[in-house]
């Protein structure tokens, strides 16, 4: 119980820097001449005040925990994934294809739904396991720039082969019956949320009490002892990648099953992918840790969302200010603790 | 700015007179105190460092050597106690004050760039070239340091392709250019040849008379008698004595550094040989080719066999295929021609995992590199080779428990000094991560066991403890391979004793195998050769 210590300690600073930066970020509202008091008043009902903030956050959090937990279990085996974005992308548009255009009973297809999307997020994650391990290239690069060509890779679908109507630049809509239940028929909120919280614990109990998890983190911490010992780092790399892929393409799926209902260029501008990364570091890549950033990104997202509207008006750019200035703070902080700790061990 | 930079860093030219005698500093360390959280490193510690003299600076690992140096570099700064140059106090809070005050650092492990030239090396930050000739230009100056020092060096050469003797004197060399006064060497020898390390003492010497002032931190004590004028013992963070070299021996030198009831144990490791001649072979290599990282030759041709119960000496100079020897037993580098075999199978093309299991263990050289995973547990680290069997894991699930209830039994054992066994490994001293490893490769050694440096950077109770594991694990009938650079470890407990060089190894016989036997052959300078 002596190694929870730590991350208590680390929660409470993280969390006594998240109070000052809000408080920074209030006074930036005040300067700019907005009502504090309304304001912070907008972001209690947009996070937990109310049940369609409530509702607005826990959807959010859905695809930032499953994101999250791809990046953090590939970071742990050593593979540094910037890629969930793409993988993301093309898990979704498989799983859109696949619900649009099969006509299988849907009892079959919702589960083929989410193994064809794991299997996109795995084929683009695979793309760069395989550059990284035969071919010697950094899956840094590689997964970024995979990232682009999945973005035109699904503009072209729909607008091509998978446009619903011709024109309107998106796919058809997900019939009712392949669509994910609803929580709350009144908001977007739906049962991905269970299914992200279900994902972290089994990537948890992976990462933590399997002999593959073992590997992984052995190699992601020390590849040349593990090589010493047997393990084969290449080969758990690629198992990081394509389990870090798949996560990340059910994350595509649910979103689009569960919220969207259908497949528009939208979907590659909301880069979950990307916030996925600073959700992993601020978790130091614990599975626990992920959800609970992602729902911490997630409040920041629909809290600043619900400051734009009536009475406030707060302009869109400037909940971008806050909410940047929150995650370079409280990010910036997570990286700046693990970089000082290592450096007085 | 507590010290003015005592001269323009760049004006290295040959207006000034060689030896220093107006502007030669002394440099003093006054109850220096530092603690790293509970841990006291430097409990009160007094440096005095006259100009023009050698001071060694002798102490057990952890005993504060190493934080007294940063502390004078200004990379850690020191809880209370003070700081004089030549007379005016002193303050560092950056390398860059030291630098300016005219200390040089030569760590163990080199700053220098590989792929740049001597030269750019020397005078990296420094050179004030102009841009149309800056190669000859720099190139022009260095060659006139290296000179005026009396430092023996190609300043053209890529820094990469140098020997690493080569490298130390670009080091010392790039200090100079930097002005510097006082030279501080961290265990400058532990990477030479005896020959080399007698270059570096004469070099060092020179730059001495000259009026500078040279810091020589080391374990080897004939070292420091050899070539030091003073030297400062300090043990557990506080000072034992300062002491006049002329006056000392190596006995008093070692009581000092160990205490005295360390010091009696030291030498007290029996090992009695028996004829090994007719036992059975264990690990046989035979004509064994395998490629260094750049792909050329590193060991062309190594034939032994260790026998059960016997512990088989390797010793030699860094560098001359020992770690493609180590890898290629171990099975993480392969080998391009001969065979090698373990209780008779062919174990050539065998993956690292078969050899673990067929019951052949390899103590790894640096531990922290290549023997353990830092950010995992201690209990973690005792099973990463044995986690894909039972009891560790069953059917792909890890079994915690086991496995903290062999972690525990480890810890008994083998006395690892951790209160919890699920803390990272990185926590524990070199000496209990070595115990780690030792734990770990014991109870894996069913047959034969590899140990390479097995004792580098541990202190004299550490070492003492590893000496006695190998003679027991010989003991106990296994074939043990010990490859070591260090030839006292290596005359102490072996059976038998080859010398490699090269990438060959020649077995001494057995009434050759003196220190001036194998030391020649180490060098290069045997009967055969």
């Amino acid at each position: 119980m002596n190694a929870l210590a730590p991350s208590l300690r680390y929660l409470a600073r993280v969390g006594a820097i998240v109070g000052v930066v809000i408080l920074a970020a209030l006074i930036l509202l005040a300067a700019c001449g907005y009502d504090v008091s309304s304001c912070a008043r907008a972001f209690w009902l947009g996070t937990l005040g109310d049940r369609y903030g409530r509702a607005a956050m826990l959807t959010g959090a859905c695809p930032l925990i499953l994101t999250g937990l791809a990046v953090a279990l590939a970071f742990r085996g050593g593979a540094l994934n910037i890629g969930a974005e793409g993988q993301l992308l093309i898990g979704g548009l498989v799983g859109v294809a696949l619900a649009t255009k099969s006509s299988l009973p849907p009892m079959l297809l919702t589960p083929m739904l989410f193994v064809a999307g794991a299997a996109g997020g795995c084929l683009w994650a695979g793309i760069a396991a395989g550059l990284r391990v035969w071919r010697g290239v950094p899956e840094v690069l590689s997964t970024i720039l995979l990232n682009f060509i999945a973005m035109e890779v699904v503009k072209y679908a729909v607008t091509g082969p998978l446009e619903g109507v011709r024109g309107t630049a998106q796919t058809a809509e997900i019939p009712r019956a392949l669509r994910l239940p609803m929580l709350d028929a009144a908001t977007d909120l739906h049962v991905g949320i269970f299914a992200a919280l279900a994902a972290a614990v089994l990537t948890y109990l992976l990462i933590h009490r399997t002999t593959v998890g073992f590997e992984l983190r052995a190699v992601g911490d020390n590849p040349v002892a593990a090589a010493y010992s047997g393990m084969s780092p290449s080969r758990s790399v690629i198992t990081a990648m394509l389990l870090s892929g798949g996560l990340a393409g059910i994350a595509g799926c649910v979103e689009l099953l569960g919220r969207l209902g259908s497949l528009s260029h939208g979907f590659t501008t909301m880069g979950y992918g990307y916030t996925a990364i600073a959700v992993a570091m601020l978790a130091r890549l614990s599975p626990a840790g992920v959800v609970a950033s992602a729902l911490f990104f997630a409040a920041l997202a629909s809290g600043t969302r619900e400051m734009t509207f009536e009475p406030n008006h707060v302009p869109d750019k400037l909940a971008e200010v806050v909410r940047g200035l929150v995650v370079l703070l409280t990010v910036g902080y997570g990286v700046a603790e693990v970089r000082f700790s290592k450096r007085l061990t | 700015m507590q010290t003015e930079p005592p001269l323009d860093a760049t004006d290295t030219g040959a207006g000034r007179a060689d030896p220093l005698t107006d502007n030669a500093y002394s440099y003093r360390l006054t109850d220096v105190r530092k603690s790293f959280g509970d841990v006291v490193a430097l409990d009160g510690v007094t440096l005095d460092i006259a100009p023009g003299e050698m001071h060694g600076l002798l102490g057990e690992n952890g005993a504060g050597k190493t934080t007294l140096m940063n502390v004078l570099y200004g990379l850690v700064s020191p809880d209370s106690g003070s700081i004089t140059v030549a007379g005016r106090a002193a303050r560092f809070s950056t390398p860059r004050h030291a630098i300016a005050a005219g200390i040089g650092m030569v760590h163990q492990h080199f700053m220098l760039i590989p792929t740049m030239t001597v030269a750019e090396n020397v005078l990296l930050g420094l050179d004030g070239a102009p841009f149309w000739s800056r190669r000859a230009h720099i190139e022009g100056r260095a060659r006139e340091l290296a000179q005026k020092f009396g430092i023996d060096l190609d300043v053209t050469r890529r820094v990469g392709s140098l020997p690493v003797g080569l490298q130390q004197r670009v080091e010392i060399l790039k200090c100079l250019a930097r002005d510097a006064r006082l030279l501080v060497l961290d265990e400058p020898t532990a990477v030479l040849t005896p020959q080399e390390a007698q270059e570096l003492g004469a070099v060092l010497r020179r730059l001495a008379e000259s009026g500078r002032s040279v810091v020589f931190i080391s374990h080897k004590l004939p070292e420091v008698l050899a070539t030091c004028d003073r030297a400062t013992v300090i043990r557990r963070g506080r000072n034992v004595a300062t002491v006049d070299v002329a006056e000392a021996d190596v006995s008093t030198l070692t009581k000092m550094m160990v205490g005295e009831s360390v010091a009696a144990g030291i030498n007290e490791i029996d090992v009695d040989r028996e004829d090994a001649g007719a036992r059975a072979a264990v690990l046989t290599v035979d004509d064994l080719h395998v490629l260094d990282d750049r792909g050329l030759p590193a060991v062309r041709g190594v034939s032994l066999t260790v026998r059960v119960g016997e512990i088989y000496g390797v010793a030699g100079v860094d560098g001359n295929g020992q770690h493609e020897l180590m890898d290629a037993l171990a099975g993480v580098r392969a080998s391009t021609a001969g065979a090698t075999s373990l209780d008779g199978r062919d174990i050539t093309r065998a993956s690292t995992r078969a050899r673990v299991q067929m019951g052949l263990a390899v103590i790894t050289d640096d531990r922290r590199l290549k023997g353990l995973s830092l950010a995992l547990s201690v209990a973690e680290n005792l099973v990463t080779k044995s986690y894909r069997a039972r009891p560790v894991s069953r059917s792909g699930w890890l079994r915690p428990r086991v496995t903290a209830r062999l972690a525990a039994a480890a810890r008994d054992e083998y006395d690892i000094r951790v209160d919890d066994l699920d803390a990272p490994v990185s926590q524990l001293s070199g000496g209990n991560q070595q115990k780690v490893v030792i734990a770990r490769e014991m109870s894996l050694a069913r047959s034969a066991l590899i140990a390479m440096s097995p004792t580098r950077g541990l202190d004299v109770a550490a070492t003492a403890y590893v000496h006695r594991s190998l003679v027991r694990a010989r003991d106990d009938g296994k074939a043990v391979l010990l490859i070591s650079t260090d030839l006292d470890e290596i005359l102490t407990l072996s059976d038998r004793v080859g010398v490699m060089l090269d990438g060959v190894i020649h077995e001494m016989p057995q009434d050759a195998r003196s220190r001036e036997d194998v030391g020649r052959h180490m060098v290069g300078a045997g009967a055969g050769s």
